[in-house]
């Protein structure tokens, strides 16, 4: 666990870069795209199921953000600015996929190849588990999705997720306990057999 | 404390916000109660699973680069491409409206590439709303082949604009976001459009609703975020 000091540290570095990226500089620039580019496009791919939509989306936060630099406030953290922003343009994208293809929001959809190579390390009933987790949270709604992204995933606090979500804190705690039942509800089928193997293999 | 009581405090639980007291009590019920203990399992799991999340980010290494040269477009000319885009993607699909309603689409056919006199066929007359009969040969060949109608028409102009997509998606030309996202929008207002010029094929009377059009036409699918 980083203690307080190491993250005011890191907080004032990326203060600099960000004043540095105002300026001008690209290489501050780059340094915040490398620095938040895979947590964002993990959260993106994971929001919009598609890899050259995560993309374009990831590239679209990216120039969004950095075209707006000036109304970046500097009391949040970077990535939370930029979540916010990628969180909104998911859901145009979202949206517009419905209207176009007409695709059932929550469709189930096959497992992309990531998992794949996850599951040959690990056994078959921890893998299955593994699966049935994902395609269960393929099926919430997106801001309960987002919620549980950014909550399990990127580790982010209630007060952080309400910021990205643009939305009251209680929202986000009742997106979370719904998103809970849903889950819970969508893994009834998974069986003891399949929790106890995964509970082994991560300890 | 019963199933029903626990089940309550699961969220509070996992959120790390239950009182040690609680915590306690719960903990005592999950050790006698299997359906209990295996629900708050599911849940434990399911964060791990979502935590290790191994979805490797497969942006390509030149992400940055391209990003890059992105911002090196100029701001002042990349928002007047995108201003057009907003205003002339709507006005061109209104304009695919109005002459689908006004039947100019049906009224042309090409045969071979020249210039041929057709007879008109009996149409509905606007003002009469009865026959109209008409020996006036028309001049046809500015849009579409032979017997082709305004639907498809926009037919082809809709897969013209998806291969435009498509090459920038496969990097065959400079990723837009913006440029796309206007692209998709008039591809939907040129389908909406698409959809009441085949209607009107159908339904002679159909064209002479003009609110129809007019509500199509706003009746854009996405609500795009504002501008930062």
């Amino acid at each position: 666990m980083r203690d307080s000091d190491q993250i005011s540290r890191e907080r004032a570095e990326e203060q600099r870069v960000v004043q540095r990226a105002r300026a001008g500089d690209r290489g501050a620039l780059r340094q915040l795209v490398e620095a938040h580019k895979d947590r964002l496009y993990s959260f993106v791919r994971r929001m919009v199921r598609n890899h050259h939509d995560a993309e374009e989306i990831c590239q679209e936060a990216f120039l969004k953000a950095f075209g707006a630099l000036d109304a970046y406030c500097s009391a949040y953290r970077f990535s939370t600015w930029l979540f916010t922003i990628a969180y909104r343009v998911c859901l145009n994208s979202l949206r517009r996929r419905r209207a176009y293809t007409g695709e059932v929001e929550f469709a189930t959809l096959s497992l992309p190849g990531g998992e794949a190579g996850a599951a040959a390390a690990e056994s078959e009933e921890a893998a299955r588990l593994r699966e049935m987790v994902w395609e269960a949270v393929d099926r919430l709604s997106p801001p309960q999705r987002a919620t549980v992204l950014l909550f399990y995933r990127h580790d982010q606090s209630c007060h952080e997720i309400a910021r990205v979500l643009q939305v009251p804190v209680a929202t986000v705690k009742s997106h979370l306990h719904r998103a809970r039942a849903r889950l819970r509800q969508l893994l009834v089928p998974v069986t003891e057999g399949q929790v106890r193997a995964f509970c082994n293999l991560t300890g | 404390m019963d199933c029903h009581q626990a089940r309550q405090l699961f969220d509070a639980y996992l959120d790390g916000e239950l009182s040690p007291a609680l915590a306690t009590e719960l903990g005592a019920h999950r050790l006698r109660c299997p359906a209990c203990r295996q629900a708050l399992a599911l849940l434990e799991v399911t964060s791990h699973v979502i935590a290790s999340d191994q979805e490797a980010s497969r942006l390509g290494g030149d992400f940055e680069d391209r990003l890059l040269n992105c911002l090196d477009m100029p701001v002042r000319r990349w928002r007047q491409l995108r201003r057009w885009m907003y205003v002339a993607g709507p006005l061109a699909a209104a304009a695919v409206i109005g002459l689908a309603f006004l039947g100019f689409f049906d009224h042309r056919q090409r045969v071979a590439g020249h210039k041929v006199e057709v007879p008109i066929a009996p149409q509905v007359d606007r003002a009469t709303g009865g026959a109209r009969e008409s020996s006036e040969p028309l001049l046809l060949n500015e849009f579409g082949n032979a017997g082709e109608s305004g639907a498809t028409a926009i037919d082809l102009w809709v897969r013209e604009l998806q291969r435009s997509l498509e090459a920038r998606r496969d990097g065959r030309e400079p990723v837009k976001p913006d440029a796309d996202q206007s692209i998709l929008q008039l591809i939907d207002l040129l389908r909406s459009a698409r959809d009441d010029s085949a209607a009107a094929e159908h339904f002679p009377g159909f064209d002479d609703s003009p609110a129809s059009g007019a509500e199509d036409a706003g009746d854009s699918p996405d609500v795009d975020i504002e501008d930062l």
